[in-house]
């Protein structure tokens, strides 16, 4: 059998989501060079455990065959931010949850509500909307961290409860709007965001999965 | 089976049977490698999987107890899909039989296709202490379902998956059929009940079943053959060597057609191993009456019903050549099934109405149907069609594709005038007489664009409905068309 230690679990999730996080931000140079780094510092046997270790394989595997950061920052602008009629794949929730009556800005406004419940609010300082493809992963590596420091105070209490927060917010928006963003993403052909897309897809899938099956377990035991 | 596929047998050095099958491949794109310890030391997977740059690989095992979620994590790191790996126990087993096995395997892991990320459901350990949560175990991961949304016919009102799914994970709601992992335990009923075959199993597919039952019919072995069907809960039976095992997530998603189908592949007999009491989706009964169906059926050609077989004890029979060409165990091969089983078994026509029946035959009663076309809007497999022509429409019925799903049934909306009803049966003249024309109804056109208004029989049971009420309504409806006229207060004039 394969030992899990929910803790360092926990840890492990939240890097990666920060991880993913990242990608879907502008390359500039120093954000490219660190998730090489991450890229690397990942050692085979913390992933290969998990389902997704093929996707993450793949990525690293197209990174490994060299960016070229003009490129990148050529198809990220295409991608997400200017194209013709719009970008190709906006990374915002609201563009993918269409719903009839509903205002695009009512995601926003629900999402604020729900970083403030979890003790986070937009920055000031940020353009980026509450419903952007990174400010999500990010809040799920923010819960993956309270979720670590709930095994490391050996808090059953405290762990399921914010195993409920992180699948309830998997649930209501992350976990409902990425696979079709990301298939949108992968249809424009290959690439380090395709790549992106098809790792963080299967992350996100096995997490709604784990994150199932340790509240289970943690009802179990409660 | 696809061809050309490099494939690696990695094989426990423990094995009995080990030295002898070291020289032996079943072709030149499938190579043998003996491990020392395979059983203990999976972390020897990799290298050797990568040495032998192969894309597919088959493990032999002397020990049942062997961590999966350790073999998978291995198999991962060799680059390779891990639900796509089989994984055999071959203690005990002779080398002549365990060359079949293998060579079964090969096949069946060169027709797997890849998995998606929402085809891997995981499961972790439940022991029960608050310290063992702290360092929870992954037992492994299993071959979870996905929907074709795009064969699904849920958008027409199709919930076969649903109505038959032992977990209630498949929820059919405004046209859409939602699937819930959580609570699906993969059983495969949902893949084999599926009309159209969009429910997928990666790991269970009608190719995997074709291309592995040919090749344990295929390889060389002296005596009869039986197919088994196994559940992977069960551990290998001690039984007659002739049986040849095909294992299942569950043999709940067997179906008469494949209990029958390996009949018409080169097997003596057909048999079905069930976990007994402690199958999670509670299908020990269910499978007894899909046999006792077969055994029906098989009666009513002339043939022994022991040629199907519920946890058979004894050898199983001798077979004979295989004669069927198209792969039987896909969703729309039932009648082909039949048809080829009657010529081959009895030669002549039969007929045999049951509840368990592959196949349906649609009757209507033609003073009463309307000729909406609500039976055929809702046929998930085109068994019933509506086709419109100038003179009207036509309803017609093909028995060779009803798959007695009944989802015609409580769309008609003269259902409680019995207007429509399914027999359960399998009749061999109606399979093989093509498609039958069961109602023509002439059309009302519009007196002012010329479209079409709605079938004559529809209009005069609209009638019947308003009745004296609406007495005067009546010629105007009948004569334009709904873009044609305004309604107005219960009166109806042209526009």
């Amino acid at each position: 059998m394969v030992k899990l230690e929910v803790e360092g679990l926990a840890r492990l999730r939240r890097s990666l989501y920060r991880f993913f996080a990242a990608c879907f931000l502008y390359p500039e140079e120093a954000r490219l060079k660190a998730l090489r780094e991450v890229l690397e510092a990942v050692r085979e046997d913390e992933l290969s455990p998990f389902a997704f270790h093929s996707a993450w394989a793949q990525l690293r595997k197209v990174v490994g065959e060299g960016l070229s950061q003009a490129e990148l920052e050529k198809r990220y602008v295409r991608l997400f931010s200017v194209a013709h009629g719009g970008p190709m794949c906006p990374p915002h929730e609201s563009y993918y949850v269409v719903q009839p009556g509903r205002a695009a800005a009512t995601t926003s406004v629900e999402l604020e509500r729900e970083y403030r419940r979890m003790g986070l609010a937009m920055s000031l300082e940020t353009r980026t909307l509450p419903d952007h493809v990174s400010v999500e992963l990010e809040a799920m590596a923010f819960l993956c961290g309270k979720e670590a420091e709930a095994w490391a105070s050996r808090s059953l209490a405290r762990a399921s409860e914010v195993l409920e927060t992180e699948h309830s917010f998997m649930r209501t928006h992350l976990g409902t709007w990425f696979p079709t963003f990301s298939r949108v993403l992968m249809r424009r052909g290959p690439g380090f965001y395709a790549a992106v897309a098809a790792a963080a897809d299967a992350f996100i899938k096995h997490d709604l999965d784990l994150l199932g099956a340790l509240r289970k377990e943690v009802a179990t035991h409660a | 089976m696809r061809e050309g596929i490099r494939t690696a047998i990695l094989l426990c050095g423990d094995l009995e049977s080990a030295s002898a099958l070291r020289e032996w491949s079943p072709d030149d794109l499938a190579a043998v490698h003996v491990v020392p310890g395979l059983c203990r030391r999976m972390d020897a997977i990799p290298a050797i999987a990568q040495d032998a740059s192969c894309e597919r690989l088959v493990i032999g095992l002397c020990r049942e107890d062997h961590s999966p979620a350790e073999l998978q994590s291995q198999v991962r790191k060799a680059g390779l899909d891990a639900l796509g790996v089989e994984v055999l126990s071959l203690r005990g087993c002779r080398p002549k039989r365990a060359r079949i096995l293998l060579a079964a395997a090969v096949a069946r892991a060169r027709a797997f296709t890849g998995s998606r990320p929402e085809n891997v459901k995981l499961y972790l350990s439940s022991k029960i202490s608050r310290r063992a949560l702290f360092k929870l175990s992954l037992t492994e991961y299993r071959a979870a379902p996905s929907i074709d949304h795009g064969k699904c016919a849920s958008d027409i009102g199709c919930r076969v998956c649903a109505e038959l799914c032992p977990q209630g994970a498949l929820k059919w709601s405004d046209g859409v059929m939602d699937y819930n992992k959580d609570i699906c335990e993969p059983c495969g009923i949902c893949v084999t009940a599926c009309p159209r075959g969009a429910v997928i199993n990666p790991a269970c597919t009608p190719a995997q079943m074709e291309a592995q039952t040919q090749a344990l019919l295929s390889e060389p072995y002296e005596g009869p053959r039986g197919i088994l069907f196994i559940c992977q809960r069960t551990q290998a039976p001690d039984i007659d060597e002739g049986w040849m095992p095909v294992k299942l997530p569950c043999v709940g998603m067997v179906t008469p057609i494949w209990l029958l189908a390996p009949l018409l592949m080169g097997a003596g007999s057909v048999g079905v191993l069930t976990c007994g009491e402690m199958c999670p989706a509670r299908q020990g009964q269910v499978v007894r009456e899909k046999v006792e169906y077969c055994r029906e059926l098989l009666r009513s050609l002339g043939a022994p019903d022991d040629l199907v077989v519920l946890d058979p004890e004894g050898a199983p029979r001798h077979g004979r050549p295989a004669i069927i060409r198209r792969n039987p165990f896909t969703h729309d091969a039932r009648a082909d099934v039949i048809l080829t089983l009657a010529e081959s078994l009895g030669g002549g026509s039969f007929a045999l109405e049951h509840p368990l029946s592959p196949l349906g035959l649609v009757e209507i009663q033609q003073d009463v149907c309307t000729a909406c076309g609500m039976c055929a809007r809702s046929c998930p497999t085109g068994a019933l069609a509506l086709e419109e022509d100038d003179d009207g429409v036509s309803l017609s019925f093909e028995a060779a594709s009803c798959v007695a799903c009944a989802q015609c049934l409580p769309r008609c909306p003269e259902g409680e005038r019995n207007a429509i009803s399914l027999r359960r049966a399998v009749d061999t003249r109606a399979v093989a007489g093509g498609r039958l024309l069961l109602r023509q109804e002439k059309t009302l056109r519009c007196a002012s664009c010329g479209s079409q208004i709605a079938p004559v029989g529809m209009m005069r049971r609209l009638e019947e409905i308003l009745g004296d009420e609406y007495a005067q309504v009546m010629p105007l409806l009948r004569r334009y068309c709904v873009d044609c006229r305004v309604m107005v207060g219960g009166t109806v004039s042209p526009r």
